[in-house]
């Protein structure tokens, strides 16, 4: 204790002299014009740099929760999308049957942003899982897609999690059209790589060019038309068969898959409803004869 | 300077008085500003401590500022020279010279005390200058202008002992 007192005796007046000189500068940039706007001018770019680099250093912490923001922001603008795209249609074919057609098929689409938690690459069936569930309102047999384009279809559905099929399965069908042609057909995936699908009912009178656009149908249940799925890389026509074998290049890389969007389609269940009995009413006729 | 706190005040009141009046509007091509009134406390009495020669250098210094336009810049090199003191006094003090607590033309010799001002005062003018400006973009000028002002604030200093203590050996000498 003595020790402690003895030392700051002895320094007593070097912490003076600190303080005074402290204080000094304090009357020097508080009173002196000069220095004032000098010592303000500086200490804003200093604490300018300073903030900015914590601010760096925090956006980094905070980039989870942008992604989460941003996709909930875009899910929101496809839903806003594909409203307007209806509206648009409506607006410009005229005939009644397309207003209404456009109206089932693309104004009753609902977007819900996801993650996907798991994804197989690997094999000929490919599954993956988003980490949203019937909680959220994914119900089975709904469309997800990413920002580049269709991957996939909820197979099934727990509380907090789904099972979707993946675009590259070789179970999967996905109705498209090419746009510039409008003529339908259906994509499937038979590996081995993920980059590539292929349509293998395109007639043999459509005749593609490399980079032609292949965009969703709107005929199935699951996706809107219009959403771009890829271009076609090459068309092959063998003597053989009727139609042709068209390679379509993925625009999405299924490798790198993170943020996912689930369409919901409100008309999928009287739609569905609809076909079942085009189904029923076509295999009637046969029976009946 | 004697150990009696009635003429270490007149001392003071002379110094600032000179100051005010006379050596603050000194500035000869914008070169030389001699500064003197710290004099007071490179002189004053060395049997007060370090602790209050601080404060009193500061007050002083405060007074200074209060009349002239740059509030706090003759306080920031006035309380570093009232603590570098000792210091410089130790790093050139003749071992002839006995110790005692007056530092005075008398006691230690012309030559000392003009060294030892010099050398304070040099000190004191650079950081003035320098806190006065308020950036290092123009050092040489800030020096060489610092060395002027010394020069002269010493000079100043020497003939007024010269002219008020002609007879050094048989009048006290009272700075």
């Amino acid at each position: 204790m003595g020790n402690i007192i003895f030392i700051l005796f002895r320094i007593f007046p070097i912490l003076l002299f600190l303080c005074l000189e402290i204080l000094a500068f304090a009357i020097l940039s508080r009173y002196n014009p000069y220095y004032n706007a000098n010592i303000t001018n500086r200490s804003n770019s200093f604490i300018g740099k300073w903030y900015n680099s914590i601010e760096e250093v925090r956006s980094y912490f905070g980039l989870k929760q942008l992604n989460n923001d941003l996709a909930q922001q875009n899910s929101m603008l496809l839903t806003e999308n594909f409203l307007i795209k209806s509206q648009l249609n409506t607006l410009l074919d005229t005939p009644a049957i397309r207003i209404i057609k456009s109206n089932i098929t693309l104004s009753n689409f609902e977007v819900f942003s996801a993650k996907i938690i798991y994804n197989s690459l690997t094999n000929t069936r490919n599954f993956f899982v988003i980490n949203k569930g019937s909680v959220d309102g994914i119900e089975e047999e709904m469309g997800v897609i990413s920002q580049d384009g269709p991957i996939g279809i909820v197979l099934s559905v727990s509380k907090h999690y789904a099972t979707c099929m993946s675009l590259i399965n070789q179970d999967a069908n996905l109705s498209i059209k090419v746009k510039k042609s409008n003529q339908i057909g259906v994509l499937k995936w038979h590996g081995p790589g993920v980059q590539y699908g292929m349509i293998e009912d395109l007639p043999k009178h459509v005749k593609l060019k490399k980079g032609d656009i292949i965009e969703t149908s709107g005929h199935s249940t699951y996706f809107p038309e219009g959403i771009e799925v890829g271009s076609v890389v090459k068309q092959t026509l063998s003597s053989e068969k009727d139609f042709a074998e068209v390679y379509v290049k993925l625009n999405n890389d299924f490798s790198k898959l993170k943020h996912v969007f689930v369409i919901k389609n409100n008309n999928s269940k009287e739609l569905k409803g609809v076909l079942k009995n085009l189904d029923s009413l076509t295999q009637i006729k046969p029976n009946g004869k | 300077m004697e150990n009696k706190p009635i003429r270490i005040l007149l001392i003071g009141l002379l110094l600032f008085f000179i100051h005010v009046l006379f050596t603050k509007n000194i500035n000869f091509f914008e070169l030389i500003n001699p500064q003197i009134f710290p004099i007071f406390f490179l002189l004053f009495p060395r049997s007060f401590n370090t602790s209050f020669l601080l404060i009193v250098g500061f007050l002083y210094a405060f007074l200074i500022d209060f009349f002239s336009v740059n509030l706090g810049v003759s306080i920031v090199p006035s309380v570093l020279i009232c603590f570098l003191k000792p210091f410089i006094l130790k790093l050139i003090y003749n071992r002839d010279a006995s110790e005692t607590p007056i530092i005075s033309v008398e006691i230690q010799g012309m030559k000392f005390i003009l060294r030892y001002l010099f050398i304070s005062l040099f000190i004191y003018h650079i950081v003035y200058f320098f806190t006065e400006v308020g950036n290092f973009y123009n050092i040489f000028y800030v020096v060489l202008k610092s060395f002027l002002s010394t020069v002269l604030s010493v000079l100043l200093y020497g003939t007024f002992m010269f002219l008020f203590s002609t007879h050094s050996n048989k009048r006290e000498i009272k700075i």
